[in-house]
C-alpha cells in the first residue's frame, strides 16, 4: 500500500517536521510512503491515501493545506487551534472573503463581523489575541477522511466540531534518547524551563515560585532555555522578583543534540503552558524519555499526562504560584523525582514507543485507504444472503458496525441517520406520493400538447393501436406494421373503448403520463443499490423531472420504453449483484421486452452482454465470476442462431429481425463522421444533465476498481449501457439523421444522476488524475456542439436539451455566442465538481434539478414549445375547427381514401390521425415521407379512372376533383371529401401548382398542365401574373400545347391577371393543357432576407372549364 | 450445568483443536454435565470471506436449545468466539494467525493492496471485539496469551490443556528420538532429519502423517538416511505409547507454535523434549537442562543435543521425570474447575 505523505520535513525547523523525521523511517517499515516535495500540491499518481500533517503555521502547513484540497485524505491535526494557519491561507494571500466566510462557519454573523474587523484594523489580529474561542478547523475536517489527533483533548474537541467520520488518537511518539552526556550545570536542585519565553508559558509565575524555593534551597538554580518573545523583559522580571543572578542560567534557542545535554542535567522540567491550542509538547515526550520528572499547566493534552509523571498545576489566580512552589519543593526531594523519572520512562516504553505509534498510523491509513472497498465487499455478500430472505441490508449494517466488520466511514448506510421527516412515513408512501405527484404534473403538461406533431411517428403508433383494436392485428393502413408492438398494444384499449379521436388522444395522453411516471420506482430501486433511501427518491424525483419526459403529450414509445430501460437496468444491475440463473432470464426477459418496445434496444442486449466482462474487468484479481453467467451468453448464442435460421429459412437477411429499422444494418457508415456524431451526443449528453453527473460517472467508473462492491457492479452495468447506447445512436446519426438524438439517449440520464448521488454519499472522492480528467472531458465536451447549425426544425422533437441554448442564442447572446456561454457555464459546474466543500454536496443534486427547470420553461412557454408545435401542425393540416370532421360526415366506421397529390402532407397526417375512418393514402404522382405504407395510382387517361382506389369514400385536394357528390369540405385547407361511385374517377386534374390558401393566386412550376376527363370540348379560361420585385427586367413565356393550339406568349413583369382563353380539342375523349414557364426564379437567390427556396414561374388562377 | 463447545470445522481435516474439544466435551460429561460441540464450516479465503464466514458465529443464538436455556458456551478458536452468549468464555487455541504474526511471510494471506490490508484490520478490530465479549480468556500457552496481548490488549490466563488420556508409561531409553506431530512444513520435522544426517550416529522415529510427509521421506533418501529414519505414519494409541515407552527423548519444535500436547504425552512417559529457541508454546514447560533441552534452530546444534542426551542417561531421565511433575500438574480436573468458576 502506499501512502502520499504531506508535512514539513528538516531542514525546517516546525516541530512537526521533527515529529515526521522520528516517525517515518518506522512507518516505512510498515507501508511504502512517498513524500511529497514541501511546496508541491498536486495529489501523488498511483498512491493509496493521502496523509497531511496540519499545524498552526502558515508557512510550514499552508501547502499541506492547499494539497487537502485537492484530494481528501488523513489529517493529522497537531494543532486543534489553526486560526494563525487559516489566516496566512486567507488574509496572507489578500483573500478577506475567506477569510470573513471562515469567521462565519465558525461563529455565525458575529464571527463575520468580527472578521471584518480585523480586516479594517479596527479588531487585533484575532489569531494573536483570542485564537482558542475561532479555532478555525472546519475547512480542514471537512476535507479530512480520517482525522488523526494526539490527545483525548482534541478529540473531543473535534467531534464537538461537527466531526463524524473516523477518528484515531495516537500518542506522540517518542524520540531515542541520544547518547550525550549531561552537561555539566550546577543546581541543587536544577530546575530546567524549555521553549519560547512569553507570558502564555507562565514565565512570570515560574519565576515568582522558584523565588520562593530559594529562600529554603539556596543551591536551586533555575535553567531558562529557549528564545524571548520581543519585549517580555526577561532580565527585568528576574530582578524584580528578587532572583539574584547566579540563581537563574539564561540559554538562548539551542540545537538538538544541546537540547538534549541540558535536559538530561536538569532534575526536573517545568513546561507550562496557558492557553493550550491543543498541540503535544515535543520537549515535554523528551523529558519523559530522559526520565525527567515533569511540571506541567493542568490543560489540554498535559492534563492528561498520568500523575505519577507530572505535577498539574491549575492555570490562574494565586492558587497557581503555590502550587507551582509546592511541586518544585516537592520535587527538590531525589527520591521523589527518581519515583516519577522511572514512571516517566515505564510511561514512554509504553504509549510512546516509535513502532507501536507507527503500527497505529499504518491502521489508521489502511483502514482510510481500503476500508471503505472491506465493508461494501462484506456488506454485499452478508446483505446478498439476507436478501434472499427478504431483509433489507440496512437493519445489517448496524450490526455489522457493532461487530467491527465494517467501519463507520460512511461506506455503508447506517439507519436512523436518513432526514428525519424522512422517518414519518414508510418509504412506499414516499415513492406513492411522489408518483402521484409526477403524473398530475405530466398529465397537466401533456393534456397543453393538442395535435399530433411528431411525424410519421405518432401516425405509426395511433395506427397500430387503432388497427389492433379494431383486428387484433398491428397494421398500418391496412399493411403489416414492422414496429416493436408494446406502446400501441398498450393504447389500444383506449382506441377500443373509446370512439372520439378527441377523447382517445387525451385517454393517450393519460395512458402516457401513468406509465412513464411509473419510471419513479425502477429508479428508486436502481438507486437504492448504491445510495440510502433519501438520495434514492431524489433520483426517483429528477428521473421524473427529466425534460424528455415531456414525450408524455406525444404518443410515441419514449412513454414506455423509458421505464422499461430502467427495469432493464435494475434486471442487469441484480444479475450481476448475484447471477443465478433465474435473475438472468428474468433480464434476458426484460431484454426481449425492451427490444418489442424500440427496436434500438438491439444496443441494450449488446451492454447487456458485455456488462459482466467489466464487471471482471473492474474487479480483475479477485475471484472470476464470469463462468456464472453462462446461462445469459448460452440464452442469447442459442437466440441468435434460432433467429438467423428462421430469417434465412423465409429467404430473408438476418437482419430482417430489426423490422422498419432493417435498414441500419445496411453499412455505409463512415468512421470519421461516426466518431463525430459519437462525440456531439456524450456532449449534449452532458450539457443536458448539467455536467455533474456525467463527471460523477466518469470518476467513479475511473476509479471503479476501489470502491465497494454494489457501486463496482452499479459502474459495470451503468457504463456498459451508456457506452453502447452512445455508439449506436452517435452512429445511426452519423449516417441517417444528422442530427443529436437525445430522444434516443435520455433513458441514460437517470444513471448519471444516481452516480452523482453515489459519488456524493461517499464522501465525493476526487481521485488526483480521474478528477481533473472527469471535470476537464466535462467542462469541454459541450465546446464541441455546433449550437448555431443544430438549431433547427429537427431539435425540436429531437434534442430537447438543447431548448434553453436556443432561446439563449435568439433572445440574448446571438447563437455564436450560445457556445460561450455554454463552455463557461461547464466550467462553472466542473469547478463546483472539484471544489465545492462536502458541506455544500446537497447542492449538486440541486443544480442539476435547476438545470432541468431551465429546459422545461422554453419547452413549455416558448416558440418552440410542444404545446406550440402542436397546435402549429394541427393549424398547417386542418382548417376546421372540429378536428374529425371526416368522421363525422361519414361515421368513424366508414372507409375514406386519401388521394396525396403532392403539397400539404401535414392535411394528410392530422386528417388520417384525427378520422378513424381515413384508412388508405393513395399517392398519385407523389409521395409522402415517412416510409409509411403507401399506395400509388394513377389516372386511367380514357377513363379517368383511378386505379386501386376502393374506398366510397375519397379525400382529395382541390386539384384533383373526381365524380362523385361532394359530402364535405375543408376550404382551408382547399380539400374535399367526395362519395364515389366505383371505379372511382377523377373530372379535372392540375398539376404543378404550388398548394394556395383560397383567393390567392397560386404559384406555378416551370411546367403546369391541366387534364379533364370525359372531354367533349369547350374552353379553357385562366389568368396570368408576373412579379415586378422577382422578375425583375426579365420578361416571362409561356409555351403552350396540348389538345388545343400550341402558341407562345410574352409576359412583362409587370403584367397582372393576363386572361388567357383556350379552346379545347377533345383526344380520345380526354382534354390537356401544358404550359411551359421560363424562366422560373428562386426568391432566396433574387431578394435578401427571403427564405422561399421553391422554383417559381408565373401566378396562375384556378383554369375553369366551359364545355 | 449445559454447556456448548464451540470449535469452527474445516471439513475433512482433523487436527489438535479438535481432539482438544472432544476431549473436553467427553470430560464435561463424565463430570455430570451437559455439554455439546457446536461447530460451524469455516473457510478463510478469498478476501473479505474470513469476515463473512466468521459472521456466521454471530447469528448463531445459543442461548438456549429446544425450549431449554444454555448455561454457557467455551469457544475455541477463531472465529467461534465471536459466538454471543451473555456467559461467554474463551479457552483460546487459536487467533487468526495470519493477520498478525503469519503477516507478511509465507504463511500470511494478505497482500499489500490497500483492500488487503484494510481487511487484516478488521480482522483484528473483529478479535478485540468478539473477544472483548468474553467472561475471561484462558490461553493454551503464554505464547498464545503474548499474541493475544500484543494484537488486543486483552490479558488470558495460562492454562494449558491435558493431554490425551493414554496409558503413558516409560519403559526404558532406547537410542532413537522420537517425533510425534502432523507432517506439515510448520511442524519442521526436515529440521530432525537434518540432524540425523548430520550426526551418522543418530536414528529418529517419524510418527505422524501429512502432506508433508513425500518430501520428508525424499529429503532422509536423499541425506542417506535409509535404516535411520524410520516413517511410521498413523499409529494406533497403542503403538504411540510404546514408542514413548521407549524412545529416548521426543522431538518437537515447530515454528512458534502455539502449543502442542507432544511435550505433555513426552513428560507422562518420563522423557525429555529436544526444542528450538524459536518453537513458541513449547517453551513454557520445556526449560533447559531441566525438563528437556532447548536449542538454537540449527541441524547441527539439535544434532549434538541429541547425543548429548544419548550420552548422559541420567539426565535424560532425570529430565524426563521432572517433566512428569509438570504434566502431573494440568488436569482435566482442574482446568474444568476454572472453566466453569468462570461462568458461574
Amino acid at each position: 500500500m502506499r501512502v502520499s505523505y504531506f508535512s514539513p520535513l528538516p531542514p525546517s525547523t516546525s516541530g512537526i517536521a521533527d515529529y515526521s523525521a522520528l516517525l517515518l523511517p518506522a512507518l516505512e517499515r510498515l507501508v511504502e510512503v512517498e513524500l511529497v516535495r514541501p511546496g508541491r500540491t498536486r495529489p501523488v499518481a498511483d498512491t493509496d491515501v493521502a496523509l497531511y500533517h496540519v499545524g498552526n503555521d502558515p508557512d510550514a502547513h499552508g501547502w499541506i493545506v492547499d494539497a487537502l484540497r485537492r484530494r481528501p485524505g488523513v489529517v493529522v491535526l497537531h494543532d486543534f487551534v489553526i486560526h494563525h494557519l487559516v489566516a496566512g491561507l486567507t488574509i496572507g494571500r489578500h483573500d478577506g472573503h475567506a477569510y470573513l466566510a471562515a469567521m462565519e462557519r465558525e461563529a455565525g454573523v458575529p464571527g463575520r463581523l468580527l472578521g471584518y474587523g480585523v480586516l479594517e484594523g479596527r479588531v487585533p489580529p484575532l489569531w494573536e489575541v483570542r485564537p482558542q474561542e475561532f479555532p478555525l478547523a472546519g475547512e480542514v475536517l471537512d476535507r479530512a477522511t480520517s482525522v488523526i489527533v494526539h490527545s483525548r483533548y482534541v478529540e473531543t474537541l473535534v467531534r464537538e466540531h461537527g466531526y463524524a467520520g473516523p477518528l484515531h488518537r495516537i500518542a506522540h511518539p517518542a524520540w531515542p534518547v541520544p547518547p550525550v552526556a549531561p552537561e555539566s550545570v550546577a543546581g541543587s536542585p536544577l530546575v530546567g524551563s524549555f521553549g519560547h519565553i512569553n507570558e502564555n508559558k507562565r514565565v512570570p509565575q515560574l519565576l515568582e515560585a522558584f523565588a520562593a524555593l530559594r529562600r529554603t534551597r539556596h543551591g536551586a538554580r533555575l535553567l531558562v532555555v529557549g528564545s524571548e518573545s520581543p519585549g517580555f523583559d526577561l532580565a527585568g522580571r528576574i530582578e524584580r522578583t528578587g532572583l539574584d543572578a547566579t540563581g537563574v542560567i539564561r540559554e538562548p534557542y539551542v540545537e538538538e543534540e544541546r537540547l538534549w545535554a541540558l535536559m538530561a542535567a536538569c532534575d526536573a522540567i517545568v513546561l507550562l503552558r496557558a492557553p493550550t491550542m491543543g498541540e503535544t509538547s515535543g520537549a515535554a515526550i523528551r523529558a519523559l524519555s530522559l526520565g525527567k520528572p515533569l511540571v506541567v499547566s493542568d490543560v489540554g493534552w498535559f492534563s492528561e499526562l498520568p500523575d505519577d509523571v507530572a505535577i498539574k498545576i491549575p492555570v490562574g489566580g494565586d492558587e497557581e504560584v503555590q502550587a507551582l512552589t509546592a511541586a518544585l519543593r516537592r520535587l527538590a526531594d531525589p527520591e521523589a523525582a527518581r519515583a516519577m523519572g522511572e514512571a516517566a520512562r515505564a510511561l514512554v516504553a509504553r504509549d510512546h514507543d516509535v513502532d507501536r505509534v507507527a503500527e497505529r498510523y499504518a491502521a489508521a491509513l489502511e483502514e482510510a485507504a481500503g476500508g471503505a472497498a472491506v465493508s461494501g465487499a462484506v456488506l454485499q455478500e452478508v446483505a446478498a444472503a439476507a436478501a434472499d430472505v427478504g431483509v433489507d441490508e440496512e437493519p445489517l449494517a448496524a450490526e455489522l458496525v457493532r461487530s467491527s466488520l465494517v467501519s463507520r466511514d460512511g461506506s455503508v448506510p447506517v439507519p436512523g441517520t436518513g432526514p428525519r421527516f424522512l422517518r414519518t412515513l414508510p418509504i412506499w408512501a414516499w415513492l406513492g406520493g411522489l408518483y402521484a405527484v409526477a403524473v398530475a404534473v405530466q398529465l397537466a403538461l401533456a393534456l397543453r400538447v393538442t395535435s399530433p406533431w411528431i411525424m410519421v411517428d405518432e401516425i405509426v403508433y395511433s395506427d397500430m393501436a387503432r388497427s389492433f383494436a379494431a383486428t387484433g392485428h398491428f397494421l398500418i393502413r391496412g399493411v403489416h406494421a414492422n414496429y416493436g408492438f408494446v406502446y400501441p398494444l398498450l393504447l389500444s384499449p383506449v382506441y377500443a373503448a373509446i370512439g372520439p379521436m378527441a377523447d382517445v388522444y387525451r385517454w393517450s395522453q393519460a395512458v402516457n403520463a401513468l406509465v412513464l411516471c411509473s419510471a419513479v420506482l425502477p429508479a428508486y430501486l436502481l438507486a437504492r443499490r448504491v445510495v440510502r433511501p433519501s438520495a434514492a427518491l431524489v433520483a426517483a424525483a429528477l428521473a421524473v423531472a427529466v425534460p424528455s419526459t415531456a414525450y408524455a403529450g406525444t404518443l410515441m414509445t419514449e412513454n414506455v420504453f423509458y421505464p422499461v430501460f430502467l427495469w432493464l437496468a435494475l434486471a442487469l444491475v441484480a444479475a450481476l449483484e448475484r447471477p443465478t440463473r433465474a435473475r438472468q432470464v428474468l433480464l434476458l426477459a426484460v431484454c426481449a421486452l425492451a427490444f418489442e418496445t424500440r427496436t434500438q434496444a438491439v444496443a441494450v442486449i449488446a451492454a447487456v452482454l458485455s456488462a459482466p466482462l467489466v464487471l471482471a474487468w473492474i474487479e480483475r484479481g479477485r475471484p472470476r465470476r464470469l463462468a456464472a453467467f453462462a446461462p445469459l451468453y448460452g440464452i442469447v448464442a442459442a437466440a441468435g442462431v434460432i433467429v438467423v435460421a428462421v430469417e434465412v429459412a423465409r429467404g430473408r437477411s438476418p437482419a430482417a429481425i430489426l423490422g422498419n429499422y432493417s435498414v441500419t444494418s445496411n453499412g455505409g457508415y463512415r468512421p470519421w463522421p461516426a466518431i463525430d456524431w459519437i462525440v456531439l451526443h456524450l456532449a449534449e449528453l452532458d450539457l443536458a444533465v448539467f455536467v455533474l453527473p456525467f463527471a460523477a460517472l466518469i470518476v467513479l467508473a475511473a476509479n471503479a476498481r476501489h470502491l465497494d462492491r454494489r457501486l463496482r457492479v452499479f459502474i459495470a452495468a451503468s457504463a456498459s449501457l451508456s457506452v453502447w447506447l452512445v455508439l449506436e445512436v452517435g452512429v445511426f446519426a452519423s449516417r441517417y439523421s444528422q442530427r443529436i438524438e437525445e430522444r434516443n439517449l435520455f433513458y441514460l440520464m437517470p444513471l448519471l444522476i444516481i452516480a452523482l448521488l453515489a459519488w456524493i454519499e461517499r464522501g465525493q472522492p476526487l481521485p488526483p488524475r480521474a478528477s481533473v480528467v472527469a471535470a476537464g472531458v466535462a467542462a469541454a465536451l459541450p465546446g464541441a456542439i455546433p449550437f448555431a447549425h443544430l438549431f433547427n426544425i429537427t431539435a425540436q422533437s429531437d434534442t430537447i436539451g438543447l431548448q434553453p441554448w436556443w432561446f439563449l442564442g435568439n433572445t440574448w447572446t446571438g447563437r455564436q455566442g450560445v457556445g460561450v456561454v455554454a463552455v463557461l457555464l461547464a466550467l462553472a459546474l466542473a469547478a463546483c465538481f472539484l471544489w465545492l466543500p462536502r458541506r455544500y454536496a446537497p447542492v449538486l443534486p440541486a443544480v442539476v434539478a435547476v438545470g432541468f427547470l431551465l429546459t422545461w420553461l422554453p419547452l413549455e412557454l416558448w416558440t418552440h414549445s410542444f404545446p406550440r408545435l402542436a397546435s402549429s401542425a394541427y393549424a398547417q393540416g386542418v382548417g376546421t375547427a372540429e378536428k374529425s370532421w371526416i368522421d363525422r360526415a361519414v361515421g368513424r366506421d366508414a372507409h375514406v381514401g386519401v388521394i396525396f397529390a403532392g403539397g400539404n402532407q401535414l392535411a394528410v397526417f392530422e386528417n388520417e390521425f384525427w378520422n378513424r375512418s381515413v384508412d388508405r393514402v393513395y399517392g398519385l404522382g407523389a409521395r409522402l415521407p415517412g416510409d409509411m405504407p403507401e399506395i400509388q395510382t394513377s389516372v386511367d387517361p380514357a377513363s379517368g379512372a383511378l386505379r386501386g382506389v376502393t374506398e366510397p369514400y375519397v379525400l382529395a385536394p382541390t386539384t384533383v376533383q373526381l365524380v362523385g357528390t361532394k359530402i364535405a369540405a375543408d376550404p382551408a385547407k382547399q380539400l374535399v371529401l367526395y362519395r364515389v361511385a366505383q371505379p372511382a374517377r377523377i373530372t379535372t386534374r392540375v398539376i404543378g401548382l404550388y398548394p394556395t390558401t383560397p383567393g390567392v393566386e397560386a404559384w406555378s412550376r416551370a411546367h403546369v398542365s391541366w387534364i379533364h376527363a370525359q372531354c367533349t370540348g369547350g374552353t379553357l379560361s385562366v389568368k396570368v401574373s408576373s412579379d415586378a420585385r422577382l422578375f425583375q427586367g426579365t420578361t416571362s413565356t409561356i409555351a403552350i400545347s396540348g389538345t388545343t393550339t400550341s402558341r407562345t406568349l410574352s409576359i412583362s413583369p409587370a403584367t397582372v391577371d393576363r386572361l388567357i382563353t383556350l379552346k379545347l380539342i377533345p383526344a380520345k375523349g380526354v382534354c390537356r393543357v401544358d404550359f411551359a414557364i421560363s424562366p422560373t426564379r428562386v426568391p432566396a437567390k433574387v431578394e435578401t432576407g427571403n427564405t422561399d427556396t421553391r422554383h417559381l414561374g408565373l401566378h396562375f388562377t384556378q383554369p375553369v372549364y366551359t364545355p | 450445568m449445559r454447556l456448548a463447545v464451540c470449535l469452527p470445522q474445516v471439513p475433512f481435516e482433523r487436527g489438535g483443536a479438535e481432539i482438544v474439544a472432544d476431549d473436553l466435551v467427553a470430560q464435561l460429561r463424565t463430570r455430570g454435565h451437559e455439554a455439546e460441540l457446536v461447530t460451524v464450516p469455516f473457510k478463510w479465503y478469498p478476501g473479505e470471506r474470513v469476515l463473512t464466514q466468521a459472521f456466521l458465529w454471530r447469528l448463531l443464538d445459543l442461548e438456549e436449545a429446544n425450549g431449554r436455556p444454555i448455561d454457557a458456551v467455551i469457544a475455541t478458536k477463531f472465529p467461534s468466539y465471536a459466538v454471543r452468549h451473555p456467559r461467554k468464555v474463551v479457552w483460546l487455541l487459536h487467533q487468526f494467525r495470519q493477520a498478525w504474526d503469519l503477516d507478511r511471510t509465507e504463511l500470511g494471506q494478505f497482500s499489500e493492496s490497500a483492500e488487503d490490508r484494510a481487511l487484516r484490520r478488521r480482522v483484528l478490530a473483529f478479535e478485540r471485539t468478539a473477544l472483548g465479549e468474553a467472561r475471561k480468556i484462558f490461553a493454551t500457552s503464554g505464547n498464545v496469551a503474548g499474541r493475544l496481548r500484543e494484537s488486543t490488549g486483552l490479558e488470558a490466563e495460562l492454562m494449558p490443556h491435558p493431554p490425551a488420556p493414554l496409558k503413558y508409561r516409560c519403559d526404558r531409553y532406547d537410542d532413537f528420538i522420537l517425533s510425534v506431530n502432523r507432517l506439515d512444513r510448520a511442524k519442521r520435522i526436515d529440521l530432525l532429519l537434518e540432524a540425523a544426517a548430520a550426526e551418522p550416529t543418530l536414528r529418529v522415529v517419524i510418527a505422524g502423517d501429512g502432506p508433508d510427509r513425500e518430501r520428508l521421506e525424499r529429503l532422509a533418501q536423499e541425506r542417506g538416511l535409509n535404516g535411520r529414519a524410520e516413517f511410521t505414519g498413523r499409529v494406533s494409541d497403542a503403538r504411540l505409547t510404546e514408542l514413548y515407552a521407549s524412545c529416548l527423548g521426543v522431538y518437537y519444535a515447530p515454528v512458534d507454535e502455539d502449543f502442542g500436547m507432544v511435550p505433555f504425552e513426552a513428560f507422562l512417559s518420563e522423557k525429555p523434549v529436544l526444542t528450538t529457541t524459536d518453537a513458541g508454546g513449547p517453551l513454557d514447560v520445556v526449560r533447559d537442562r531441566e525438563t528437556g533441552l532447548v536449542v538454537r534452530p540449527q541441524a547441527s546444534e539439535l544434532a549434538r543435543a541429541c547425543v548429548w542426551l544419548r550420552d548422559h542417561a541420567d539426565e535424560a531421565r532425570a529430565f524426563g521425570r521432572a517433566g512428569r511433575d509438570v504434566a502431573n500438574g494440568v488436569t482435566w480436573d482442574a482446568c474444568i474447575d476454572r472453566l466453569l468458576a468462570a461462568v458461574a
